[in-house]
């Protein structure tokens, strides 16, 4: 199970189970869920109470099975929008980046231009103009999201299509076809599960951005919609926090989670990029540690593992 | 042309304002800072402006011939009038002396301006104005203070017509009416306004805020406070935390939900009355719709209609403070309008499943009907937003006796011309969510279904000459009993036909610090109909 190391870091570990509990609570909505959807079982923002224990929202709705039900469309979106990201953006990416020239210059022109427009403007008047539906809202995002994927798919590729391996492939007379799904896509795979983990945070973020704004699905549940109504209804003078709190905390807690959890993958799939976070102190080390000689007092974990990493470089090279 | 003015489309801005505080501009003296949600100013150009807030602002700013009193009409800048015997002439005796903020005579010249202006180009910029002077063919002055009014034939509704007509300063406005006209309506009427009524639009800021300074040349009783100060909020939430913390004095139309905390709040007052807006869920009535014609039966109309839970509709939406109606009259308008008579069945929806299963519509497999031939699933429209729950409601309610309803929002923007259809032709709309606000007056309600109305007012698209035919004979109808009698049967004729059904009446909630007192309710979300509402406004300890 070595591919699981990275669980063993309490953060991601914890960020796996909140993800790991919101897929079981949207698969199994509808049999958790106590009350209908759209049912009236109370009062107009009731308190909680033990039949109803996160209280009722302004529809005089059960909040409880609302968030259980809620939990389905923000991954369905996060989801699929990410995967709309990925395809555009591994498409677009490796494409400039595997034919370079003219190729390149043209996509990455046009990657630029998605890359500065201002992305939650963009999607209101989108959303606005196309009306609201969940499958419009997931292209939306999908389609304002892949940018950082291509520049990073590119940048990968680049430097893979001149490594040996790649060379010998053509060589031998490898199509380019092959040489991009046997040997590149590998490659790059923990970056873009890395990437399409962050994507997923920010796809999840944008549709509770545009459900706040009155331009989420009408006719599906989500915790951005939740919070939407209950601010027009001025849940927040009403005192009726319950309507608006526990929605708040799990879009937090989704979109914490797997921002932990891509950029933990990118950590463990690219060790460089803990180099980045290096003070300068510890950026004395690589010289001592390659002197072979002092100890250092730091003797933090990535110094030892940067100290332990250039010793088995200079092994390996001895 | 009234349609904004009507649907007071709540429509969530989604601009944040962060607007100054209203107070900073006062002089000393009594300043009133009044707060308001969700009212939009789209012009204060007489001409253009449709919505309620401007139409108030209008009242505060310009001298009416008349103006209500409670739902009755009585004296303004007319002290008194009398309408001759043939019921064609009506003679107004003016306030003599009076002058206008600048300074300048404010007399009858300046009504006959106005009345002659408006009928000039009332096909084209004057169109905002001209439906209320419908039936008036010339206006005169054979003094300064003295207006003659000719009518084309007696005229029921003229009275109700001149409390709504602006008397704008012809010096002000004559260059503007240079011409074709045109130049009418692209006048800013930018602050500050030359004045003729209780107070002057000294300062306005869009989506932030209006400043009124009391008139000093004002011809009527003078107000107590010196200025108004009206600061528009962009969420409830924000003008109740500004009502509380004592940065405005009064807040316009506070959300239903709040209510109960700021009756328990010592240093408010709230105040609740029901307001004229009356929402609807109505039907495209047009004969000639090409699907789902089984929509067209009164018959499956009032199965639906006695399937819908109203009391809980109306619980819900407007948190127990709504009144459920029966007729697009509202009672909050008085006069004795609403046909007490005319009732929508009862809530019932077993019976409503007899109805349809004596129609012969079975339901299908997934327990939707099935009316020759296709399932009994609908779309409605709506304006997205606040009438989501409104339609989640009915959908819930339908679904139990087999009609399936489909969410079909749109933006304020375009709800009318998607309920229209293409070209105004009525064919693709089955069912729509809407709310009208009728006057005191019921003519202007009552002509929203008349054929004359179709693509234009009229959201149903329905048509019915008996119905064309009695609006006329109401509107020319001067024996008060007899008017009222053919406005009851109106009503009746739209309860049986049921190209809308009637849900509720909102209420219109306000509440004020209690240091103040003197405010006058009215079922408008601003009393666009007179100037009680800031007149005797004062501070009270």
């Amino acid at each position: 199970m070595s591919q699981f190391r990275f669980l063993r870091q309490p953060a991601i570990a914890v960020a796996a189970g909140v993800l790991a509990l919101t897929l079981l609570v949207a698969l199994f909505a509808p049999l958790l869920a106590t009350s209908e959807a759209g049912r009236r079982v109370g009062p107009v923002f009731g308190s909680p109470s033990s039949a109803h224990p996160l209280g009722l929202d302004d529809a005089g709705q059960d909040v409880l099975s609302l968030l259980l039900r809620g939990a389905r469309t923000v991954l369905i979106v996060g989801a699929a929008a990410s995967l709309v990201a990925v395809l555009i953006g591994c498409a677009v990416g490796v494409l400039a980046g595997y034919a370079g020239g003219w190729v390149d210059s043209v996509l990455m022109r046009i990657t630029d231009y998605f890359l500065v427009v201002p992305a939650l403007p963009f999607m209101i008047v989108v959303a606005a103009i196309w009306g609201p539906s969940l499958s419009h809202i997931i292209l939306v995002i999908g389609l304002l999201s892949w940018t950082q994927m291509a520049r990073l798919t590119r940048a990968q590729t680049m430097s893979l299509r001149e490594r040996g391996y790649i060379l010998r492939a053509r060589g031998l007379g490898s199509s380019h076809l092959r040489i991009v799904t046997r040997h590149l896509l590998p490659h790059l795979t923990p970056l873009v599960v890395a990437n399409a983990a962050l994507t997923v945070a920010t796809a999840i973020f944008a549709e509770a951005a545009l459900a706040f704004l009155g331009l989420g699905d009408p006719t599906s549940v989500s915790w951005g919609r939740m919070i939407e109504h209950a601010f027009s209804r001025s849940a927040l003078s009403a005192g009726a926090w319950w309507a608006f709190v526990p929605p708040g905390l799990c879009i937090a807690a989704v979109v914490v989670a797997c921002s932990v959890i891509g950029q933990g993958v990118a950590e463990i799939a690219n060790p460089q990029l803990q180099h980045d976070h290096l003070p300068p102190r510890r950026v004395r080390l690589r010289a001592t540690a390659a002197g072979g000689g002092e100890d250092d007092s730091g003797g933090s974990d990535s110094g030892r593992r940067l100290r332990r990493r250039t010793a088995a470089t200079v092994m390996e090279e001895s | 042309m009234l349609r904004k003015m009507l649907i007071v489309a709540a429509v969530a801005t989604v601009a944040g304002t962060t607007a100054c505080g209203a107070s900073s501009t006062a002089s000393g003296g009594q300043t009133l800072r009044v707060g308001i949600t969700d009212s939009p100013i789209d012009s204060l150009n007489p001409f253009v402006a449709q919505y309620v807030l401007p139409l108030s602002v209008m009242r505060n700013v310009y001298p009416y011939l008349v103006g209500y009193k409670g739902e009755h009409v009585g004296p303004d800048f007319a002290s008194s009038w009398e309408t001759s015997k043939d019921g064609t002439t009506m003679t107004f005796h003016l306030h003599p002396g009076a002058k206008w903020s600048d300074g300048q005579p404010l007399t009858s010249a300046d009504a006959v301006w106005t009345i002659q202006t408006t009928l000039k180009f009332a096909k084209s910029s004057t169109a905002g104005l001209a439906f209320l002077l419908n039936g008036v063919t010339s206006a005169s002055a054979p003094d300064d203070h003295t207006l003659v009014i000719k009518l084309a034939a007696p005229l029921s509704t003229a009275i109700a017509q001149f409390a709504m007509l602006p008397i704008l300063p012809q010096h002000v406005y004559a260059s503007a009416a240079a011409g074709d006209g045109s130049g009418l309506r692209r006048f800013a009427n930018s602050a500050p306004v030359v004045s003729g009524g209780p107070f002057a639009l000294s300062e306005y800021r869009k989506d932030e805020f209006l400043l009124l300074k009391r008139n000093a040349n004002y011809y009527g009783q003078r107000p107590k406070v010196d200025a108004v100060g009206i600061r528009l909020y962009s969420s409830g939430d924000a003008m109740v935390s500004a009502l509380r913390n004592n940065e405005i004095d009064q807040a316009k139309v506070v959300p239903a939900t709040v209510v109960d905390k700021l009756k328990g709040d010592g240093k408010l007052r709230v105040s609740k009355v029901p307001s004229a807006d009356v929402f609807v869920l109505g039907f495209n009535s047009n004969s000639a719709k090409p699907e789902h014609r089984e929509l067209l039966d009164p018959r499956v109309r009032k199965a639906i209609a006695s399937a819908i839970n109203r009391p809980q509709l109306t619980a819900t939406a407007t948190v127990g403070t709504g009144t459920v109606i029966d007729t697009l009259l509202p009672p909050s308008i008085g006069g004795g309008w609403t046909a007490t008579g005319v009732k929508l069945p009862a809530f019932d929806a077993d019976g409503a499943n007899r109805q349809l299963d004596a129609l012969g519509f079975k339901r299908g497999a997934d327990g939707v009907r099935i009316a020759s031939g296709h399932p009994m699933s609908y779309k409605v429209r709506f304006v997205a937003g606040e009438r989501e729950r409104q339609f989640e409601s009915i959908r819930n309610d339908l679904g139990r006796i087999g009609v399936k309803l489909e969410a079909a929002p749109s933006d304020a923007s375009s709800f009318v011309s998607a309920v229209h259809g293409p070209n105004d032709k009525y064919l693709d709309t089955d069912l729509f969510l809407n709310n009208w606000m009728s006057l005191y007056d019921p003519t202007l309600q009552l002509s929203v279904l008349s054929c004359g109305q179709l693509g234009n007012l009229n959201d149903a698209g329905y048509c019915n000459k008996t119905y064309d035919g009695l609006l006329q004979r109401q509107a020319t109808e001067l024996d008060p009993a007899k008017r009222k009698a053919i406005v009851d049967q109106m009503q009746q004729i739209l309860n049986d036909d049921l190209p809308w059904i009637p849900l509720y009446a909102r209420a219109i909630l306000d509440a004020h610090a209690s240091t103040w007192d003197g405010f006058v309710t009215s079922p408008y979300t601003t009393d666009f109909l007179s100037t009680n509402a800031f007149a005797g406004v004062q501070r009270s300890g």
